[in-house]
Order: structure tokens, then C-alpha cells, then sequence
């Protein structure tokens, strides 16, 4: 019974989640980063991506211009690093425009309701 | 017990198999780089070497192969989800229309010719709402919603009804001139009609359709549907179902018996479509005569 209840919320959860995902990881590419230390990094600062979610959207970003990456040898194995394109600079400065905007609206609307 | 290098490599392997070749290799290279250092992190947390359990347990978090390349390269649906339900619905109502209609329409066809029937009639759905698709996909703006008004006349339409029904008539009331003028040749006597059916019932269905014709053709040239014309439309499908059925039951329609027997499973298979086409003109007679009630304004306003 409360299995049931539990349930949809989570799935809310993850949905409203989901929405931020491409603007936290692009928050973070304005510096070389390589899939594990990306995924670091935003688990640190309270924003855990599953790897199966995170890895493949790296690519797909990738795949639409917003990043740029190569690969390297440092201290260890060969890693792709990523990194903001041109484009995907803009895209971050739009995003996080909207997402300002989205953050009053919806303080204010939760204000509201909380009243 | 599998080596962790072993499980990551199988796993890598069919995670890339479903990737176009170009990526294959890059992906691969990254996927193998970054599952090592996932699975190295999850052993130092543990603090135990990876096993095999350990590493399937990584992965099952990664999703199944299939999931995964989902992932690195989304595939669009081949359906539209959207259209789930017509494709559902053409699909039952068209194999339940199969199965009546192949075993009396074709009495001598092999026994599974129904199911060849249904299975290429889902077949074709499939072909056609994937093509729509994927033509929505390509140009969003034929998917675009249109408003429609159900009663202005679709001129193209209504012209070529006319010019079928016309042809019909001609067919059906001239058939000597019509077969000697495309083959220069006498109507065989087994597609004559019977004497009794050419002169008694036939002049009833042409005379529907004449109305038939001129009523479209009406429509054509005032390029609106009228409540009284679309009353006249309902009764003269109504009246054409009536006389179909009547050819039916009333003696032979060819002279020849075979002939008889073959056009007139046909015959009952047109009727039934006949009968639906009269239903639903029926049905929106009736729907148009009560509108819906809508919400009465002053009160709202007040």
C-alpha cells in the first residue's frame, strides 16, 4: 500500500530530474572533464547521474555540436575529455537564462500555493 | 566464475554490435575505459577485488545492451505512438472483415487464404502508418492539425464519385456496347444477365444511381452539404443497400450458374459495406439533428 504511493512519486522525481540533466552536465563542461570525473563532480555538488544515463548523453551531445572532446594519456588510462563547444557556450548561457526565469515562476507559483 | 575484464568486454561488445560501424569502435574504447573505472571505484568502496557478481551488478545498473546503445543512439519509434489506437482498430475490424469476407467472396481458395489475407492486411498497416511516420518526422508540417468543416463539398472528391457512378451506369445498362467497344468482341453468354433481372430489377438500382449522380453533382456546384442533402444522401444509400439485398434474394442475377453463385457472394459482401456506409450517414443525420448541449453562457457569466 504505501509501495503504491511511494512509487509514482519517484517516478515524478526522476522526471522533473530528467529536465535539468543536459544544463547540470553542461555546467560542468566549461572545463575539460572525462566521463567518471564528470559524474564525480556532479555527485559531489548533490547531483548524482546514473552512468548509463550520463555516458551515452555525453555522445549525444557531442553528436549535436554542443561538445567537443579528444582523447588523452595522462596518468592512467586512455579517457575522453570533454569540453563546452562554441555552440554548446551559447546553448549553457540560454538554458540557464530559462532556468532562472523557470526558478521565479515556479517560487513564485509554490508561494502562492503555500499561502 | 567470469573474469570482470572478461564481463565488461562481452557486455561492451553487444552493447556496440547495435551501433551504426562508424561508432563502434570510439564508443567501445570509452564504454570499456569508463566501466573499468566505475567497477575500480565500486571495488576501493568495498574495499574487495572485483568479482564477477560485482561487476554484473555495475552493469545491470547500466541497463541491458540494448538499452544502453538505445542510449548512445535513440532509434525513433516505427509507430507513433500516437496512432496506437487506429492502427489497433484497423487492424481487428479489417481481420474480423477478412475472415467473413475471404471464405464467401472466394468459396474455391485454399483454406488459409483468410489468414494470408489478415496477416498481409497487418502487414500492410504496419508498412503504411510506419511510411506516415516517418513522413510526419521528415516534414512536421503534414502533421500539423487542419480545422475542418464536415460539410463543405470536397469538389475533387464528389467530381470523381460522379464520373465512377457514371461509368457504373453505362457498364451495368449498356454491357454489349461496353464490352464490344474495349474488345471488340460479343458479350460471352455466361456474363449475360438473366432476362427477368435486366428487366425488372436492374432499372431500379440505375435509377438510384442516377439520383445518385445528380445529387453529387449538385453538391459539386453548390460546394456545401445541406441538412436536406444530406438527408437525400442517407435515403439513397439506404434505398441502394435495400435494392442489393433484394438482388440477392430474388432470382438468378447471370444466366449462367456458376457465374450466379460467384457475383452474388460478392454481391453479399458489398452489401455488408453498403449497409455500413448507410449506417453511418444514418448515424450522422441523427447526431446532427440533437448538437451537443453547450454550457449556457448568462449563467456562467452571472
Amino acid at each position: 500500500m504505501v509501495e503504491a504511493r511511494i512509487e509514482p512519486s519517484d517516478k515524478l522525481e526522476q522526471e522533473l530530474r530528467r529536465g535539468v540533466v543536459v544544463l547540470a552536465v553542461l555546467s560542468q563542461l566549461r572545463e575539460d572533464q572525462y566521463g567518471y570525473s564528470l559524474r564525480q563532480a556532479l555527485a559531489e555538488r548533490g547531483m548524482p547521474i546514473e552512468e548509463g544515463t550520463l555516458y551515452p548523453l555525453l555522445r549525444r551531445l557531442e553528436g549535436q555540436g554542443l561538445l567537443r572532446s579528444e582523447w588523452r594519456i595522462e596518468d592512467g588510462p586512455p579517457r575522453r575529455y570533454y569540453r563546452l563547444s562554441g555552440a554548446g557556450d551559447r546553448l549553457f548561457g540560454e538554458l540557464t537564462a530559462s532556468w532562472r526565469e523557470l526558478n521565479q515562476v515556479m517560487d513564485r507559483l509554490l508561494d502562492e500555493g503555500a499561502r | 566464475m567470469m573474469d570482470p575484464n572478461t564481463v565488461i568486454e562481452s557486455y561492451v561488445r553487444d552493447v556496440t554490435a547495435r551501433l551504426p560501424g562508424r561508432d563502434r569502435t570510439d564508443v567501445a574504447m570509452e564504454l570499456r575505459a569508463l566501466l573499468a573505472e566505475e567497477l575500480a571505484a565500486r571495488s576501493a568502496a568495498e574495499a574487495r577485488p572485483a568479482d564477477e557478481a560485482m561487476t554484473l551488478a555495475l552493469l545491470r545498473g547500466f541497463g541491458s545492451p540494448a538499452q544502453a546503445a538505445m542510449r548512445y543512439r535513440p532509434t525513433p519509434p516505427l509507430l507513433d505512438p500516437a496512432d496506437t489506437r487506429p492502427f489497433v482498430l484497423s487492424g481487428v475490424i479489417g481481420a474480423l472483415a477478412l475472415a467473413a469476407i475471404v471464405p464467401l467472396g472466394a468459396p474455391h481458395a485454399p483454406k488459409d487464404a483468410a489468414t494470408t489475407a489478415i496477416l498481409a492486411w497487418l502487414g500492410l498497416l504496419v508498412l503504411v502508418f510506419a511510411t506516415r511516420n516517418w513522413a510526419h518526422r521528415q516534414w512536421p508540417s503534414l502533421a500539423a492539425w487542419k480545422p475542418r468543416d464536415p460539410d463543405r463539398a470536397n469538389r475533387a472528391a464528389n467530381m470523381a464519385l460522379v464520373a465512377v457512378i457514371a461509368l457504373g451506369i453505362v457498364c451495368y445498362g449498356a454491357p454489349h456496347t461496353v464490352f464490344a467497344l474495349f474488345t471488340r468482341a460479343r458479350l460471352p453468354p455466361s456474363l449475360e444477365f438473366a432476362p427477368q433481372f435486366h428487366a425488372e430489377r436492374l432499372p431500379w438500382l440505375l435509377a438510384l444511381w442516377g439520383l445518385t449522380l445528380l445529387l453529387y453533382a449538385w453538391v459539386t456546384v453548390q460546394g456545401r452539404w445541406r441538412p436536406a442533402t444530406r438527408r437525400i444522401e442517407a435515403g439513397l444509400a439506404l434505398a441502394s443497400t435495400l435494392v442489393v439485398v433484394w438482388f440477392l434474394s430474388d432470382g438468378p442475377i447471370f444466366q449462367t450458374g456458376d457465374v450466379d453463385r460467384t457475383a452474388k457472394a460478392w454481391l453479399a459482401v458489398i452489401a455488408v459495406a453498403m449497409l455500413a456506409d448507410a449506417a453511418v450517414k444514418i448515424t450522422r443525420l441523427t447526431r446532427a439533428a440533437a448538437p451537443p448541449r453547450r454550457p449556457d453562457v448568462s449563467k456562467l457569466a452571472a
